[in-house]
């Protein structure tokens, strides 16, 4: 079988939504990082197979956004593309299914990405009723038909209904369903600040290790300034001000903050991916490559848990233990959702009642766990995370001449997804 | 009739007949007095066959339909009557076609320019391609011509006479959008299976009765429905406004130097008042007038020398591989890295920009978006365009993206180490595929290409300041700059719409070695006693664009300063020769308009005198021990200014900076805005005879300085009585 890696990647810095990418939609964000990939590899565009782009929100207007992004970023009209979306893990998504056409021989070179704007989520949707009327009033055949219908819409028909942002399965925010697992597990808040408090600290140490993958964005409409690294992390967190946060999701009881979650992000990341015989006859030097991967569902309101169900079957899969794992990267969509799986891992308990296990899955050791800061501090562009992940774990190993990683996530709508990888 | 044909006649079985035009041996259809004979054949045929019912006009050319009559400028004056009979005869064959009784139809792919259009609006109907290359106009006003092959007659009947003026006046062509919206053109169509779509089009005109005829008729009334336009093209009163306007306008913009505008209008007006047949004869008659101007001639004189430039020599056509340039990259983001960045862009090429910093790139990028935004407010670009052309941009801080680069531009300081280093880093990251450009304005090329490992891949192409608005693009041969290399170059520059010249490599090349001794003549008379608005009045008067101090001024007295050193250091100039006002505002920071003060004072949009420079003027006087003179009049500062370009035009003939006098007038012309009414310098000057010109040369010699001493090439040519030319 053909085997596939990672050649090299690239994103965009990662900012806060309705900041420095407001005016940048996710199509452009997706152009940027895609349009550098092929900069940066100084790839023949004339080879490439397929484009695979991953994202969760995709507009109405720009449907299959992965076609419009290969194309504006100058690839010939040839080169098919397609759109995934697994939540969450939309970037994952793209590099496996670029693994797994490779590895079939049905693509050779393959450019994978994940791209989100959140600043662009629309918030409103007019009702049912509004629609209908504006369809009939443009069937109406006669000029008197077309007043009488128009004339039937009422004032409250005008009312925009806000775009749910919660889980229609149950009903739960994100953010409740971290509540859940802090309760289950006993997570306090000092404990998910802490951690907050460190994905700052690490991501702020790491800016100038982040800046070898980012590409400096200039920013429209007026080209003043530029965008050179992730807005996020904050070089002067304290801990009292994480302390001093009241909780959203439960005003109450609850222990899950804006600071200890991670924020609406906006960002895109782009890998390549290639036949390795390809590959080494073209004159690359690649990465690293994806040794197993694996996707695993779970009850959809403790959705969080998902690296701790995916990551036991990726493992099974590579023939391997978490001790093997030199590096982890697992998304920090919420601080307590994180230590929910630092516990839940090392649980023999946990193994045995939820996963069917005999034995856990092992000790996280943090000083392995996102070593360059996560999600919390760097934010957490739903469909461009995981292609983040992906890169910046192959960059990290490359720096401390490591082999073996793990880059894992929880998914909305309960489910994780896990893959570990080696440089060789 | 020559054995070759050049137009190809069929009929199909439903009577269409396909008139196909394919001039022998080139790749574009001018029309030239034979193609023109077998044309007036082929029309006699066709109106004689009664199997004929409907007829179509085709280009069997790739990426041209007609790109109007065959001009060699120098047949043409010679022989004037030849010229004229050709013109009359042009006119009778296309009015020929326009009698024809079945439907005809222009079916427009590429380029119909001047007699393709004509063509075109002899036909009844006209299609034109969405194509890129498809660009339709009537550009001879800029040859001080008219249309008259029955264009400047029959558009006004077409489209209305404030469209019809706005064409004829500007020259400006237009792609088939444009033209559907005004009129000009019956449907837009794709750039595939073009006689297909055409026949198609003639079926369904004569199938439908009347009625799809009438409804073309209505859309072209409709392209004039606006109530102004309505007012101003159909009625009397709105017609003598716009006639007056259009004269006001075009004094304006002429300052009445160029006759063939008023001509224009003259027979517009008069022509819409006759019946078509008298109206056809003005056409004739003014031609008959304009061929005789000088002004006309000199036009047509420049005209030849740009449809030359870049021609290439013999050796230079064996080149046999012509790399194709596709994507480019650019070292340096400033204003001319930039600007060149932002017309490679708009010219659809891929631009990958290098400076040292993100901050650097940013001023870049600003810079070049506001280029563009220009160009989207006039309406010359439509949002969408922009957005996707400032997509084809990418940039970095390192060499990456540039080992794919066909042609790299270097726009970093103007200093050889700097150079040198940048074209070592380059090939150490990037290698050495792409052809290395220098846009340097004085230093050598052929040092600089010491620095690469492939010398013969390095050349000049010196842009001019601003890259948007200066047509020539100097192309500089280095000792070991290769034929391909240098066909490349040429190819490119024409690709992006620019005038390429081709100059060997001597400091300042042609056009800053001669400016650069026009602007220190006239720091000289300043020095002596002129005045600094009298200087750039008497140049104005000439026809310059702007006087020499404005000028310097505008392109910036640091620039100016920097790259006169250069070529004083290299070729040893005589300091005493030398002078120094320029110098002395640079160094006081001075430096023209970017600082609100030079020669002139600026505030705003407005200028005004500059009160510091009297006291400097009086201390570079005392340094020289001189004292000002208050005689020296208009015609000591334009024969001073004229002569001291001439001996330095006749040194770089000499030297073999260029090959003849025409490269000496284009490059003028074209890069430093010489007046083209005059037919460029040693055009205008060889009419006013070398003798005359070494007689005044040696009288300054005596008065001014030795630079004035006759260069030898004039000495002999006047010893023989022979020009420039």
């Amino acid at each position: 079988m053909a085997e596939a890696v990672i050649i090299d990647g690239v994103r965009t810095p990662f900012a806060k939504s309705g900041t420095v990418f407001k005016d940048i939609p996710a199509e452009e964000l997706g152009r940027l990082a895609v349009h550098e990939l092929l900069e940066k590899t100084g790839l023949d565009l004339n080879t490439v197979d397929e484009v695979i782009i991953g994202t969760v929100s995709q507009m109405v207007d720009t449907a299959n956004v992965s076609r419009i992004i290969s194309q504006r970023a100058g690839l010939p009209p040839r080169v098919p593309a397609y759109t995934v979306n697994r939540n969450c893990a939309s970037g994952l998504e793209a590099i496996g299914s670029a693994i797994e056409k490779v590895r079939a021989g049905m693509a050779d070179v393959i450019v994978a990405a994940g791209v989100e704007s959140m600043s662009t989520i629309p918030i409103f949707y007019y009702g049912k009723r509004l629609t209908e009327l504006l369809m009939e009033t443009s069937k109406a055949k006669t000029l008197v038909q077309k007043i009488v219908k128009f004339a039937s819409i009422r004032l409250r028909d005008l009312k925009p209904n806000i775009i749910s942002q919660t889980d229609p399965l149950n009903g739960m925010r994100m953010g409740d369903t971290a509540e859940v697992l802090a309760k289950e597990f006993g997570i306090t808040r000092e404990e998910q600040d802490t951690f907050a408090l460190m994905s700052h600290q690490r991501a702020v140490a790491a800016r100038p290790q982040l800046a070898e993958e980012i590409v400096p964005v200039y920013l429209p409409p007026y080209y003043d300034n530029v965008a050179k690294n992730d807005a996020g992390p904050r070089e002067n967190q304290k801990i009292e001000d994480l302390a001093r946060l009241k909780p959203v999701f439960d005003r109450r009881n609850g222990s899950v903050t804006a600071g200890n979650a991670s924020p609406l992000t906006d960002g895109a990341a782009a890998l390549l991916i290639m036949n390795e015989e390809k590959a080494r006859a073209m004159g690359y030097k690649p990465l690293g490559r994806v040794r197993s991967y694996a996707y695993a569902g779970l009850d959809p309101a403790r959705m969080g848990l998902g690296p701790s169900f995916a990551a036991p079957k990726a493992l099974d899969r590579a023939g391997m233990k978490l001790s093997d794992i030199e590096l982890i990267e697992m998304n920090e969509a919420f601080a307590a959702q994180v230590i929910a799986n630092e516990k839940a891992f090392p649980s023999k308990k946990f193994a045995q009642e939820q996963l069917g296990r005999s034995e856990p899955i092992g000790e996280i050791d943090r000083a392995r766990l996102n070593v360059n800061g996560g999600a919390i501090a760097l934010g957490h562009p739903l469909g461009a995370s995981g292609a983040r992940l992906m890169l910046t774990i192959l960059y990290e190993l490359r720096r401390r001449s490591q082999s073996i990683g793990l880059v894992t996530l929880c998914v909305g709508g309960g489910q994780g997804a896990a893959f570990v990888v080696e440089r060789r | 009739m020559t054995a070759e044909k050049n137009i190809h006649l069929s009929v199909n079985e439903h009577g269409l007949c396909h008139v196909e035009f394919d001039v022998a041996g080139k790749t574009v259809n001018l029309i030239s007095p034979d193609v023109l004979m077998e044309l007036s054949t082929a029309v006699d045929s066709i109106r004689s066959d009664p199997r004929v019912k409907g007829v179509v006009f085709l280009s069997r050319k790739l990426d041209h339909f007609i790109g109007g009559a065959e001009i060699d400028v120098r047949k043409f004056l010679n022989d004037l009557d030849a010229t004229l009979a050709f013109v009359d005869q042009g006119r009778t064959v296309y009015q020929r076609i326009a009698e024809i009784s079945v439907p005809t139809l222009a079916a427009v792919h590429g380029a119909c320019l001047g007699g393709g259009l004509e063509l075109a609006l002899a036909c009844r109907y006209r299609l034109a391609s969405d194509y890129r290359k498809t660009r339709i106009g009537l550009p001879e006003v800029l040859l001080g011509i008219l249309p008259a092959w029955g264009g400047t007659t029959r558009l006004p009947h077409l489209i209305g006479l404030s469209a019809s003026l706005d064409l004829l006046l500007t020259g400006k062509q237009l792609d088939a959008r444009r033209a559907e919206r005004i009129g000009l053109v019956d449907r837009v169509i794709t750039s595939k299976e073009v006689p297909t779509q055409a026949d198609r089009f003639l079926y369904e005109i004569l199938s439908s009765g009347d009625s799809m005829d009438r409804k073309i008729g209505s859309a072209r009334m409709r392209a004039q429905n606006g109530l102004m336009t309505r007012f101003l093209n159909r009625t009397a009163l709105g017609r003598a406004v716009v006639f007056q306007q259009a004269r006001k306008n075009v004094m304006k913009l002429t300052k009445n130097r160029y006759p063939a505008h008023l001509k224009i209008i003259e027979v517009v007006q008069a022509g819409m008042a006759k019946p078509i047949d008298r109206a056809l004869h003005l056409e004739q008659e003014a031609m008959n007038v304009l061929i005789r101007e000088d002004v006309t001639q000199n036009l047509l004189h420049v005209f030849s020398l740009r449809t030359h430039a870049g021609k290439l020599s013999k050796e230079m056509k064996g080149a046999e591989t012509i790399p194709k340039i596709r994507k480019t990259g650019i070292l340096g983001a400033g204003a001319m890295g930039s600007g060149i960045a932002q017309w490679l862009l708009q010219h659809e090429f891929q631009v990958r920009l290098r400076d040292l910093n993100e901050e650097a790139i940013a001023k870049g990028i600003k810079n070049i978006n506001g280029l563009f935004e220009k160009l989207v407010s006039r309406k010359r670009m439509r949002p969408e365009e922009k957005e996707d052309r400032m997509r084809l941009l990418s940039a970095t801080t390192g060499y990456s993206g540039f080992s794919t680069c066909d042609l790299i531009i270097e726009a970093v300081a103007e200093k050889m180490e700097v150079k040198q280093r940048v074209i070592r880093e380059l090939q150490e990251v990037a290698g050495d595929r792409a052809i290395f450009a220098t846009n340097t304005s004085a230093l050598s090329v052929t040092t600089m290409a010491e620095a690469s490992r492939r010398p013969d891949r390095v050349l000049g192409l010196h842009f001019f300041n601003p890259v948007s608005q200066m047509p020539l693009v100097e192309l500089v041969k280095g000792k070991q700059t290769s034929n391909e290399t240098l066909a490349a170059g040429v190819a490119f520059v024409k690709q992006i719409g620019k005038t390429p010249l081709i100059v060997s490599d001597s400091p300042g090349f042609l056009v800053n070695r001669i400016l650069m001794a026009y602007a220190n003549e006239a720091g000289l008379l300043l020095e002596e006693g002129a005045p600094v608005e009298g200087v750039d009045r008497a140049m104005e008067v000439f026809g310059m664009p702007m006087g020499p101090f404005t000028m310097m001024d505008v392109v910036g007295l640091d620039i100016a300063h920097h790259t006169a050193e250069t070529i004083r250091a290299a070729l040893h100039l005589d300091s005493e020769q030398q002078s120094h006002i320029g110098d002395r505002l640079f160094e006081a920071g001075r430096l023209g308009k970017k600082t609100g003060r030079g020669f002139y004072r600026y505030e705003g949009r407005q200028k005004h005198g500059n009160p510091e420079l009297e006291a400097v003027l009086a201390a570079v006087r005392k340094e020289r021990d001189m004292s000002p003179r208050s005689d020296i009049n208009d015609q000591e500062i334009t024969e001073r200014l004229m002569l001291i370009m001439i001996n330095t035009a006749a040194w770089c003939l000499e030297k073999g900076v260029v090959e003849g006098p025409g490269d000496v007038d284009l490059g003028l012309i074209m890069g430093a805005g010489f007046p083209p009414f005059r037919g460029g310098l040693l055009k205008y000057y060889d009419k006013i005879g070398l003798s005359m010109i070494k007689e005044r040369l040696d009288r300054y010699t005596g008065s001014a300085g030795s630079r004035f001493s006759p260069a030898r090439m004039i000495t002999e040519r006047a010893q023989q009585a022979k020009g420039f030319y």
